[in-house]
């Protein structure tokens, strides 16, 4: 029996130690959310109502108020995905699933970073002036290759009358600490003036991009109670307009009618036959635009019927915007692959993707290069509204005229019945003069008359042309705002090729990049375009070639730089015309420099569609 | 039976778990990057940046020093990546929890400071014997980051990487000095007769206008404001922001400030332009238009002056040679202070277990040249081919440079050097009194941030 009993205890010993040698040296494996909470000062009062949450589920029916935000009943429609930062994935995906013994928002982002906001004003109604502090459950699923890789964003609250920024930092850094709940002490809101929260992730310490995990939202007042939320409260995205990234404008579009919600499945075509108007509009100089969501965000065109036969368009080729949602198709593209003759190319146009795909709009029109003011001035309190072929305007601040110079735009942001506006000087010493009626540029909600085209009815001395501006329009129009400033335009880019890795971030006048890839020194070809997604604080933003046998070199910064404070483009040409023409001496190194300080989130390549 | 075996289980469980503990332990080093060896790591494959066919001495050391460390101190350990927020997140949750995740962090002096000065830190004062090395300055591994309440608590990792990197010496260009008949500035620094005055002497001859039309083409002396600042700081013995008191309104920077202003006041030092003046004056000895300039390995290297790695089509045709600071009046060329830290650093948690085992692996891991120090200074040719293309003036210029890295110094300077309006001071439009009086409450500030 002491036999037994000695052999026992030196097997029990074994195990234990064992057992307490991996607890030790891979001290890694979770540990149950109640030691976690007590190892967290800050958790402790999350435990007890966790544990209350597992005795008695609350129901599945939608509640309108409470105190937490658990996902229990599924719903999330008080929040969304935001593109807040110009590194913000928009393709970011939201779900609510199982997660640590209970329901969780899951948030996915397996391109770039995700970005999710809050209504918090729906979410807080009139107690929003009250929130001192948000406390949630932060989890993060392991990575494709089973390992657990910490995690960290921040959380972004925008405050005040002024909606000023504020951030604060959240990271889950340990298997063992996963999840934690995490406080963070948040300025003071005011209701109605816009202010809004975002939390995203934007660190992983390796592997492949993990899911993040939201839950136990709770709004704490200044002593810690929860406050009472209203989950009806519904997230409508602040971001205004398409996402133009990448795309060329279109001018007299002609809508594809009933091109709405066709669909197919990963290498599947669908397609209708095309209508008159929009094969009419099909011409030298247009582009075809799509509107549509596939898994992968790949879209192209196929031509089933052509004479040279079935052909796939722009495969891998069309100009896509950052979001993935609306992809360009230029009209040589159609000929490179069906011929000149557009009679050879079959009425069927189908489209087709890689992945299951939806289009919703497909149309035709001529491109414009996207416009962009650089040093532009607002023209106060320029909002008028009048009927078909009345004018109303405002005497010209000084502000104004003086940023009227050659080659400087005025832009109008405008609606009107049918789409017409253009610019009168009725005090012009030449007379009272309609500028740029039916040439003026239109592009969506905004009509540009150029200084030259003022200058061509008015005379080259402005001067004479009167103190007064005037829009008119030949149907019922409203002018929201008016603006000059220096006119600068983007490309619109086919064929681009992303620099991996190239997220920088510098102050002013530093510069910070990476040696190119052979990907992007192959792209860079005449014609060709290096794209920037950016922000810096007064909006600046160019390239720098260090390593170039002509010297250190600044590209763009010449007054030639075409920038608007998220997107920033420098031309092939523009190299060449600094480091020389053969970019073999180039030199391997890339930067980006700014004159305040700025944060590159991607860097792409493309052929410009000119 | 049952019954008695569950309890003698229970029994030994309960019994076997303290007496592996003490047998074993597995040490946490907290960072926000891959750090390579890691108990575990099965060869040097491991690392992802050594070519295993190829390693340098160093990988090799590191790599085998892993199984050392793990035999004299029966320790396992590893380098976990916590993200930059992530390591902030646990030394602000556990420490303070009384359970710290990590046995290491490694800390940024701008948040690390205030967390060892508010309790979160281990003072090695506590744990290392009164006489250790460490405390002299004279251990192999570390330095010791002062701190206002004479503390041991941040270290930095001793190297000659470390130790060279980010140094601005002075340097000037040797044939200049030639052709001015002037005595190398490297003889008057042996005889220590290497002052401010002697500086502004020379700078009087070397400033010249070469082609007589009343432009100066030559200046004494040229550099980068940001770059030079401290360096001169230092030269007179004294501080900005280095301890809990500001020190920008003392008479010794005021001192330092008018012997600069002076400078540029006179015409005998290059006027730095309000745009890019980084730019422009970090370059102009590569023109001759300075013959000093405070300048950095870096900076030699950035227009490839010597054809450091084979590919610049011409090079410089003059030497540029690196020297000590000229002393000032207050300054003391055995004592003065002549770099500005900058490197990584460690903290060792309160309240973690048995912090002389922690702080002697750690040491250890540190130590895979095992008190070799020639290993350890090794510094990879860069250092000496970017500088010059002689044999000679690449060990000279070198030397200086190590030499410069042995007296570091704490200065926050740097959290307000963009809130102090220096070129402008420069320029004329304050005088030193002005500066000090009207942004001395600005570098108290960032103290109060950093130490309260």
């Amino acid at each position: 029996m002491k036999k037994a009993l000695s052999f026992f205890l030196i097997v029990c010993l074994a195990i234990t130690m064992c057992m307490s040698s991996y607890a030790d040296t891979f001290n890694w494996a979770p540990a149950p959310q109640a030691e976690e909470a007590a190892a967290e000062p800050e958790a402790v009062a999350e435990a007890a109502p966790e544990a209350e949450a597992e005795a008695e589920p609350e129901a599945e029916a939608p509640a309108a108020t409470a105190e937490v935000i658990d996902f229990e009943d599924g719903n999330f429609a008080f929040l969304g995905v935001s593109t807040l930062k110009g590194n913000a994935d928009p393709a970011a995906v939201l779900s609510v699933v199982d997660f640590n013994g209970s329901k969780a928002l899951k948030v996915e982002a397996p391109a770039k970073f995700p970005y999710v906001a809050l209504n918090v004003e729906g979410l807080l109604g009139d107690r929003l002036a009250d929130v001192a502090a948000i406390s949630a459950s932060f989890g993060a699923d392991s990575a494709s290759d089973g390992n657990f890789y910490a995690v960290s964003g921040k959380i972004y609250t925008y405050t005040g009358e002024a909606n000023d920024e504020t951030v604060a930092g959240w990271s889950v850094y340990m298997a063992k600490k996963n999840p934690r709940t995490i406080v963070t002490q948040l300025p003071a809101f005011v209701a109605g003036a816009g202010n809004a929260l975002v939390i995203c992730k934007d660190d992983q310490a390796g592997g492949d991009p993990e899911a993040i995990y939201l839950d136990d939202i709770k709004f704490l007042d200044a002593e810690g109670n929860a406050l009472p939320l209203d989950l009806s409260a519904e997230y409508v995205s602040a971001d205004s307009g398409k996402d133009l990234s990448n795309l060329v404008a279109l001018v007299n579009p002609v809508e594809f009618a009933g091109f709405t919600g066709i669909a197919g499945s990963g290498w599947g075509q669908n397609g209708l036959e095309m209508p008159e108007d929009f094969l009419n509009a099909l011409v030298p100089g247009s582009v075809v635009e799509i509107e549509y969501e596939s898994a992968d965000g790949t879209i192209w065109a196929v031509m089933p019927w052509a004479t040279a036969g079935w052909s796939r368009i722009a495969q891998g080729q069309a100009a896509i915007n950052n979001s993935k949602n609306i992809a360009q198709i230029p009209y040589e593209k159609f000929v490179e692959v069906c011929g000149e003759d557009k009679s050879t190319w079959g009425a069927m146009f189908q489209c087709e993707a890689q992945t299951d795909w939806t289009v919703y709009a497909v149309r035709v029109g001529q491109r414009a290069n996207q416009i962009v003011l650089k040093n532009a001035v607002e023209f106060p309190g320029f909002q008028k509204s009048a009927g078909a072929w009345a004018q109303d305007g405002l005497e010209m601040p000084q502000e104004i005229v003086d940023a009227l110079v050659p080659g400087s735009v005025v832009e109008f942001t405008f609606e009107s019945e049918d789409g017409n506006l253009w610019l009168v000087m009725p005090w012009a010493t030449a007379g009272w003069s309609r500028v740029a009626q039916g040439s003026a540029t239109i592009i969506g909600d905004k009509c540009y008359v150029t200084y030259e085209q003022i200058a061509e009815v008015c005379g080259e001395d402005k001067s004479t042309w009167g103190a007064m501006m005037q829009a008119e329009g030949s149907s019922a129009w409203s002018v929201y705002g008016v603006r000059v400033g220096q006119k600068a335009e983007f490309y619109g880019l086919t064929n681009l090729v992303e620099f991996p890795g190239f997220q920088k971030s510098a102050g002013a006048w530093a510069q910070d990049g990476l040696e190119m890839p052979q990907e992007i020194v192959d792209a860079l070809v005449p014609g060709s375009v290096v794209t920037f997604t950016y922000e810096s604080e007064d909006g600046n933003l160019w390239l720098v070639m260090p390593w170039a046998t002509a010297g250190w070199s600044r590209v763009g910064n010449d007054g030639k730089d075409v920038a608007d404070g998220h997107t920033a483009q420098v031309t092939y040409e523009q190299i060449a015309e600094v480091c020389g023409e053969d970019k073999t001496t180039w030199g391997a190194m890339m930067q980006a420099e700014g004159s305040s300080a700025w944060t590159v989130y991607s860097v792409a390549v493309g052929q410009a569609i000119k | 039976m049952k019954r008695i075996v569950a309890l003698i289980l229970t029994l030994a469980m309960v019994l076997s778990l303290p007496v592996f503990a003490s047998a074993e332990r597995h040490l946490t080093y907290g960072i926000w990057w891959d750090v390579y060896y890691n108990s575990g790591d099965a060869d040097l494959s491991a690392n992802p940046a050594v070519d295993p066919e190829d390693p340098t001495d160093q990988d090799v050391a590191m790599f085998e020093n892993v199984k050392l460390i793990e035999d004299e101190y029966d320790v396992t350990f590893e380098w976990a990546n916590l993200t930059y927020q992530g390591v902030q997140d646990s030394i602000n949750s556990s420490i303070l929890a009384g359970d710290p995740d990590c046995d290491v962090y490694t800390v940024e002096l701008g948040w690390g400071v205030p967390a060892a000065m508010n309790g979160l830190a281990t003072d090695l004062r506590d744990v290392l014997p009164a006489d250790d090395p460490l405390f002299k300055g004279e251990d192999t591994v570390f330095n010791i980051v002062s701190l206002p309440d004479g503390s041991a608590k941040i270290l930095a990792v001793k190297s000659g990487q470390a130790q060279a990197e980010a140094t601005y010496p002075l340097a000037f260009n040797l044939q200049m000095i030639q052709e001015a008949n002037l005595e190398d500035p490297r003889d008057l620094v042996e005889r220590g007769e290497w002052t401010w005055d002697k500086f502004r002497e020379y700078c009087e001859v070397l400033t010249k206008d070469t082609d007589g039309d009343g432009v100066t083409d030559v200046y004494g002396y040229g550099a980068w404001a940001n770059d030079a600042l401290m360096y001169w700081i230092m030269s007179n013995g004294t501080y900005i922001a280095a301890t809990e008191k500001e020190n920008l309104s003392s008479p010794e920077v005021g001192e330092t400030l008018k012997f600069l202003q002076d400078l540029y006041l006179d015409g005998l030092a290059y006027p730095i332009p309000a745009e890019n003046g980084w730019d422009v004056c970090r370059w102009l000895y590569r023109d001759k238009k300075v013959a000093f300039t405070t300048t950095a390995t870096w900076i030699l290297s950035n227009y490839d002056d010597y054809n450091y790695d084979g590919k610049a089509e011409t090079t410089l045709d003059f030497d540029m040679i690196f020297v000590d600071y000229p002393i000032g009046p207050s300054g003391n060329a055995e004592t003065n202070a002549t770099k500005i830290a900058y490197s990584n650093y460690y903290m060792i948690p309160a309240g973690v277990k048995d912090p002389k085992l922690v702080y002697d692996a750690f040491r250890a891991y540190w130590n895979w040249y095992h008190d070799d120090t020639e290993l350890r200074d090794e510094l990879t040719d860069w250092w000496y081919t970017a500088v010059s293309d002689k044999l000679e003036i690449q060990d000279w210029n070198v030397s200086v440079e190590m030499k410069m890295g042995e007296r570091e110094t704490v200065d926050f300077y740097k959290l307000v050097e963009n809130d102090v309006p220096i070129l402008q001071f420069l320029n004329g439009e304050y005088t030193p009194a002005q500066l000090q009086e009207s942004y001395k409450q600005v570098v108290q500030d960032a103290l109060d941030n950093l130490y309260k």
